[in-house]
């Protein structure tokens, strides 16, 4: 019984000199196997192996050797030497035991460095799409959206600057008489005056006529609304300012003061004193004027303001550095080209938007 | 860069595994103390301290600062664990070594915390304790980490550890304050009920070396007889008497049983699974107390199971300890700190 089936050993694994030695030893003393086993209390196989040299077949190295001395001693044999020879035969008994702690399975399949990795990558990725998609690096006119599909034909559509509007009598035409100057390049400064128009205020009427219209302005919207006005087409009128490089304006609005260089303007009610607009303009920069009876007009550079009436420009008022003092903001009297003749102190015209002016037009614009 | 260390810090000796070198200090765990004018000072530790143990005059003391495996005096211990760091660092300055130390496995955490803290204030960077019966069955190799149960029984100095360890981790422990201290007051006590005869503790520890034995002769045997030395009690004067073996394994009888008890109750408490591997492998002793003639007969008579002692059963522990510094990676799971 040299080798036990099964049992995986090899060359280093044996210990058969020693093992010799112990059976010897056992022979001699006429001692049974069993016997030896029963008195010793070790198993009879790990005898056996011990004395065949299977050291394999053994439940460790330290309990071999352990085996090994107790049985040696036993037989009455030097068991530091044999334990020494055992040693020196099989390579096996010398390593030593693998202490492998059980560790505990990881929450997660995946590593935490290829979390790491992954989310850096999708950053990564997220960034380049964005990039890309943002339009950074472009040029700013492949930037602006088109215009909706729904608003394509409105934008296209000429307004003729004399719609006939059905609008009250007090004079506050549509808006969409401002189409009209849609050649003029007030493009740049609408930009600025749109910022004058906040399209928080919504007047009453404004409310009631469409709600694509903006608000008035602040000055504006101190002004009392104006019952009754109505706007015939409100989509029409705010595309067609959109199409005319004006900012969109408040209903009845018909004229429209712009800077041609900077102008110091003020503009008060003759009626009630209070001042709406009290500031310099820069050059391109719109004003529109509430459609209001008895506005004066003050300027301090004749030559740079123009009036806009119904979105035409009339006629100058004077030359550069000019002041032009109380000028009634009347539309009609504006497009007959009365304000650029008058004087400095305006006739008292016959119009029903320009009653006594006296104190008022004497008095010196503040500033 | 000082080198990490693992201390055994037995109630007898006091063995040092320094990483990479192995155990380079083996000394007995006593330290001699001087009053110089009211101030202690250190004047020797180790085999020189315990040669003045029980020979001192009145300006000294030879203390054994750990009893029954934990400290009892904490600033001697302190002192000697201190010494040790210098002597095995040669000198050098600013040693801050990482030390292991291994406590009792039946010791409390008030126990533990002196060991860790007097470790710690003789100057390591980092204490970890390990508990006595994981480092001795390491260190006599036993495959702690399998899924099978391994017996160890440590008999030292002052304690003695029965455990079962199964993946790594005790099963069962239990830890009784029987070791190689108590068969030296047998013996002692023996003798002087006996023989009328009053003899120091390193007289007692010398015949137990000499021809202690767990369980007496053969029938009709005798065995080693050795002359004992010491002071008669009727009279006063030195004498000496013949002991032999037979007597000194009576005296023994009593520490013997404490040990065989506390076997048979872990035994009793193992699980069944475990209980059948140890019936096949049985149990290994390791420590001083191992190498009692007969100890590993009478406990395989009394248990009926192989019993065997282990390789370096005085080394067991430190060896166990040390391996547990090397492989501090794999091992750190019966690591264990205070804090």
């Amino acid at each position: 019984m040299m080798s036990a089936p099964g049992a995986v050993y090899d060359g280093s694994a044996e210990a058969p000199r020693v093992g010799s030695d112990l059976r010897a030893a056992r022979m001699r003393l006429g001692w049974d196997l069993p016997e030896v086993a029963a008195s010793l209390r070790i198993r009879l196989t790990y005898l056996e192996a011990l004395e065949e040299g299977r050291i394999a077949d053994l439940p460790g190295n330290a309990y071999a050797l352990g085996f090994l001395r107790t049985y040696a001693r036993a037989l009455g044999l030097d068991a530091a030497d044999l334990s020494r020879r055992f040693k020196a035969e099989a390579e096996a008994v010398n390593r030593k035991t693998e202490l492998v702690f059980p560790a505990p399975v990881p929450d997660r399949g995946v590593p935490a460095g290829a979390i790491v990795l992954i989310g850096a990558l999708l950053a990564v990725g997220a960034y380049v799409g964005w990039y890309r998609l943002s339009g950074e690096g472009k040029l700013p006119a492949e930037v602006v959206t088109p215009v909706p599909a729904r608003l394509a034909p409105l934008a296209e559509q000429v307004v003729p600057p004399s719609l006939p509007v059905a609008s009250a009598p007090v004079g506050s035409a549509p808006a969409t008489g401002q189409a009209a100057p849609a050649a003029t390049p007030a493009s740049g400064g609408s930009m600025l005056a749109g910022a004058d128009i906040p399209a928080a205020s919504v007047s009453p009427a404004s409310a009631a006529a469409a709600l694509p219209v903006p608000g008035y302005s602040p000055l504006a919207a101190q002004a009392p609304a104006q019952p009754g006005t109505t706007t015939a087409a409100p989509g029409g009128a705010a595309s067609a300012n959109q199409a005319a490089g004006l900012p969109p304006m408040p209903d009845g609005t018909r004229i429209v003061l712009r800077a041609k260089s900077d102008a110091w303007i003020q503009v008060r009610d003759r009626a009630s004193g209070q001042v709406l607009l009290n500031r310099t303009l820069h050059p391109g920069e719109t004003w529109p004027v509430p459609a209001k009876p008895g506005l004066l007009l003050t300027t301090g550079n004749a030559g740079g303001t123009e009036i806009l009436v119904d979105g035409a420009v009339s006629a100058a008022l004077g030359g550069p550095g000019v002041v032009r003092r109380d000028l009634p903001m009347d539309p009609d009297l504006i497009k007959l080209g009365k304000l650029a003749a008058a004087g400095p102190v305006p006739a008292p015209v016959a119009s029903a938007a320009a009653p006594q002016p006296t104190t008022a037009a004497s008095r010196p614009a503040p500033q | 860069m000082s080198a990490d260390m693992a201390i055994d810090l037995g109630t007898a000796n006091t063995l040092v595994y320094v990483k990479g070198r192995g155990i380079v200090l083996d000394e007995p765990s006593v330290v001699a103390i001087a009053d110089v004018r009211g101030k202690k000072q250190v004047l020797a530790v180790g085999e020189e301290a315990k040669q003045m143990l029980g020979r001192t005059p009145g300006n000294i003391q030879a203390i054994r600062p750990l009893r029954d495996g934990v400290i009892a005096d904490f600033e001697v211990a302190e002192e000697m664990i201190k010494h040790f760091i210098r002597k095995v660092h040669n000198r050098r300055g600013f040693a801050s070594p990482m030390i292991i130390v291994c406590v009792p496995s039946g010791s409390t955490a008030v126990e533990r915390r002196a060991i860790q803290e007097s470790a710690e204030s003789a100057g390591a960077r980092k204490v970890l304790l390990i508990e006595e019966p994981m480092a001795a069955a390491i260190g006599a190799g036993l495959p702690v980490t399998e899924p099978s149960g391994s017996m160890i029984v440590d008999i030292g100095g002052g304690t003695t550890e029965v455990a079962v360890i199964s993946l790594g981790g005790i099963v069962y422990s239990r830890s009784v304050r029987v070791g190689g201290d108590k068969m030296d007051e047998a013996i002692i006590s023996y003798i002087r009920r006996n023989h009328n005869l009053l003899i120091g503790e390193s007289s007692a520890e010398r015949i137990k070396m000499d021809i202690g034995a767990a369980a007496p002769p053969e029938e009709y045997e005798e065995g080693p007889y050795r002359e004992v030395k010491g002071r008669d009690l009727m009279n006063g004067v030195p004498r000496e008497v013949m002991v032999g073996q037979r007597q000194i394994s009576e005296s023994l009888a009593e520490p013997v049983s404490a040990i065989v008890e506390a076997v048979k109750v872990a035994l009793e408490n193992t699980p069944p699974e475990l209980a059948a591997d140890i019936v096949d492998k049985g149990i290994v002793l390791t420590g001083g107390g191992a190498l009692l003639y007969r100890l590993d007969q009478v406990l395989r008579d009394a248990t009926g199971l192989p019993v065997v002692v282990a390789e370096d059963a005085l080394q067991c522990v430190a060896l166990g300890t040390g391996r547990a510094l090397e492989e501090m990676k794999r091992l750190r799971n019966v690591l264990t700190s205070m804090y």
